[in-house]
């Protein structure tokens, strides 16, 4: 398999407005491939085209050989798509830990049961503790989400949407409201990350967008205007254009 | 990742950890209060006599379905304010069987129960379409649905409601019938109920209904469908409000369309929510609570409703959790 979630001409309009222009392009085994633009170019479309949110008017989202396009969100994610989300959303009254049991849970079996306590389950708890080894939370599983720091909390959704061990990662601008150490870490998590799980990447950071990515995709106006690596698309004309007055690193 | 520049520990800020909730406390207190239930007849004996002892017996069937309504309100974030058409339904289809000549409390039951969950199966999977505002108004909806057809079944007493001549009984034992029997049977069918809904609070189902609580759209991404979970929920709390509407046309040996009433709903929905929210216990005591403190009240003026009101006011304003809470925090001596 050399591709592992591929998008495939996606079309979306809202009324006359044509938001997400035949938008074609891959995510190969390995790699973290970045979608920038200027705002307004799509992005978040894109984002909720792919993770199921919205319904595209034409083309498919094809993740691991399999056609996704007309799943539901839950659907997808139990096919291997896992998320993290531009706002975070963790169960703020839950543990960190339970936070990611919970993610561990959906994956494991039927959680129609009506028994049994959830929180002694030893496989959850471990497969929980692991992820959050990963990203490096693991020091914190034991704490109220709601406790955690901002960067936290951005951990811990990571580490939610690995729990499952996804075909690929979709994340929706990690690095917002990081402070600059925290995002340079964040980076260096995601730089090992890669290696095991494909990241599609959407990032407002261009330092962290041109250290992690192995290609760049530069959307505007709802269209791929390049696609290349990091060295090609900083020498790109188009895509300078597209980013007029902010420059690129 | 360098541990230095993203956590920076912080010492947990205190707070009652989900540990707490379903812990000992929680459960001793609860385990407590049914001890103390378990004895009233004992107590009424001395002091009160057999009309307290109703009193009570009115007050533990109604918990009963405070406690299955806290399961979507207090653990779901349902606010359902059709929940008292469950204890009609129940109530109505025990009457409708005892006058058509059943009288097994076995075959009641089962119908209770079949026709109380395909009840809630077609109105939960309509009303589960909406939700916060919507979803109060649509379950609000349903439940006065049936309190009309409920009020316009003239050949089982219409408007007047319906006088019982008869109990169901267990293979002969009438455990149903008014006195010692219908309290142990009654009790023993708030104390599951209670220990249920404990269960389930717990289990991976209950996990995605809180999670579900907070953010359904984080439940959703993970890969759960939690409409399927919360319809699960939504039937289990019908069943639950059915059985306890068999256990109320036992006890009143009547049956009434006003049970369903919205009415009721809404004294179900102040009794979870002055217990306190998604703490069993909560709906235990705030049942118990409504009804005596109704008695009291009404002993005294007709208007009791005007103490009545700022009481629960102020209870919203300072008991923050409701009673439940109240009593765990003077029980731990926070």
């Amino acid at each position: 398999m050399s591709v592992v979630l591929a998008l495939d001409g996606l079309v979306k309009s809202f009324g006359s407005l044509l938001v997400t222009d035949n938008v074609t392009l891959d995510l190969k085994p390995g790699e973290c491939h970045a979608l920038i633009g200027p705002n307004g170019a799509g992005k978040t479309t894109l984002i909720n085209l792919v993770s199921g949110t919205l319904a595209p008017d034409r083309g498919k989202v094809v993740l691991a050989d399999a056609d996704i396009s007309r799943l539901t969100p839950p659907q997808r994610a139990l096919a291997g798509l896992g998320r993290t989300f531009q706002i975070t959303t963790v169960i703020r009254s839950f543990s960190v830990l339970e936070n990611v049991a919970l993610a561990a849970q959906a994956k494991d079996g039927s959680s129609f049961r009506f028994f049994g306590t959830a929180r002694n389950e030893d496989a959850l708890n471990s497969r929980a503790r692991a992820a959050l080894e990963t990203i490096g939370l693991g020091h914190r599983a034991a704490v109220r989400s709601a406790d955690l720091s901002h960067g936290e909390h951005r951990l811990l959704e990571l580490a939610m949407a690995i729990v499952g061990a996804p075909k690929a990662l979709l994340l929706d601008e990690p690095m917002a409201g990081l402070g600059k150490g925290e995002s340079a870490a964040l980076t260096e998590t995601l730089k090992t990350l890669k290696t095991q799980i494909p990241i599609l990447l959407v990032e407002h950071d261009m330092e962290a967008v041109f250290k992690l990515a192995d290609r760049i995709s530069v959307l505007a106006y709802g269209k791929v205007i390049a696609t290349g690596t990091p060295e090609a698309v900083r020498a790109d004309e188009d895509a300078r254009a597209a980013y007029l007055g902010t420059k690129l690193p | 990742m360098t541990d230095r520049s993203v956590t920076q520990d912080r010492a947990p800020q205190g707070g009652a950890t989900p540990a707490r909730r379903f812990g000992d406390a929680g459960l001793l207190a609860g385990l407590a209060i049914l001890l103390v239930l378990a004895l009233m007849p004992q107590i009424t004996a001395v002091a009160g006599g057999s009309y307290v002892l109703n009193l009570v017996m009115k007050a533990m069937i109604l918990a009963i379905a405070a406690i299955s309504l806290d399961l979507l309100i207090g653990y779901s974030g349902l606010v359902s304010f059709g929940h008292a058409a469950f204890l009609g339904l129940g109530s109505y289809v025990t009457g409708i069987a005892l006058t058509e000549g059943i009288y097994g409390a076995l075959p009641i039951l089962g119908l209770v129960l079949l026709i109380c969950g395909g009840f809630a199966l077609v109105t939960g999977a309509i009303s589960l379409r909406t939700s916060g505002v919507y979803f109060i108004m649509i379950t609000l909806a349903f439940g006065q649905m049936l309190f009309f057809a409920l009020s316009s079944l003239s050949s089982y007493g219409g408007d007047d409601g319906l006088t019982l001549w008869d109990t169901p009984d267990l293979f002969g034992a009438y455990v149903f019938q008014t006195g010692s029997g219908l309290f142990y049977s009654t009790l023993v069918v708030l104390a599951l109920t209670w220990l249920a809904v404990g269960r389930i609070a717990g289990s991976r189902f209950g996990r995605v209904l809180r999670a579900g609580k907070e953010s359904p759209l984080r439940v959703g991404v993970v890969g759960f469908d939690l409409y399927r979970f919360r319809l699960a929920a939504y039937v289990i709390a019908g069943l639950f409000a059915g059985v306890a509407g068999f256990l109320m046309a036992c006890h009143t040996e009547f049956i009434n369309p006003s049970t369903a009433s919205w009415q009721n709903s809404g004294t179900l929905i102040v009794m979870v929510i002055l217990g306190g929210m998604g703490t069993r216990n909560g709906a235990l005591l705030g049942a118990l609570f409504v009804v005596l403190i109704e008695e009291a009240l009404s002993r005294y003026t007709v208007d009791w409703k005007l103490i009545f009101g700022p009481m629960l006011v102020l209870i919203a304003l300072f008991a923050k959790g409701g009673l439940a809470n109240l009593l765990a925090r003077v029980g731990g001596g926070r």
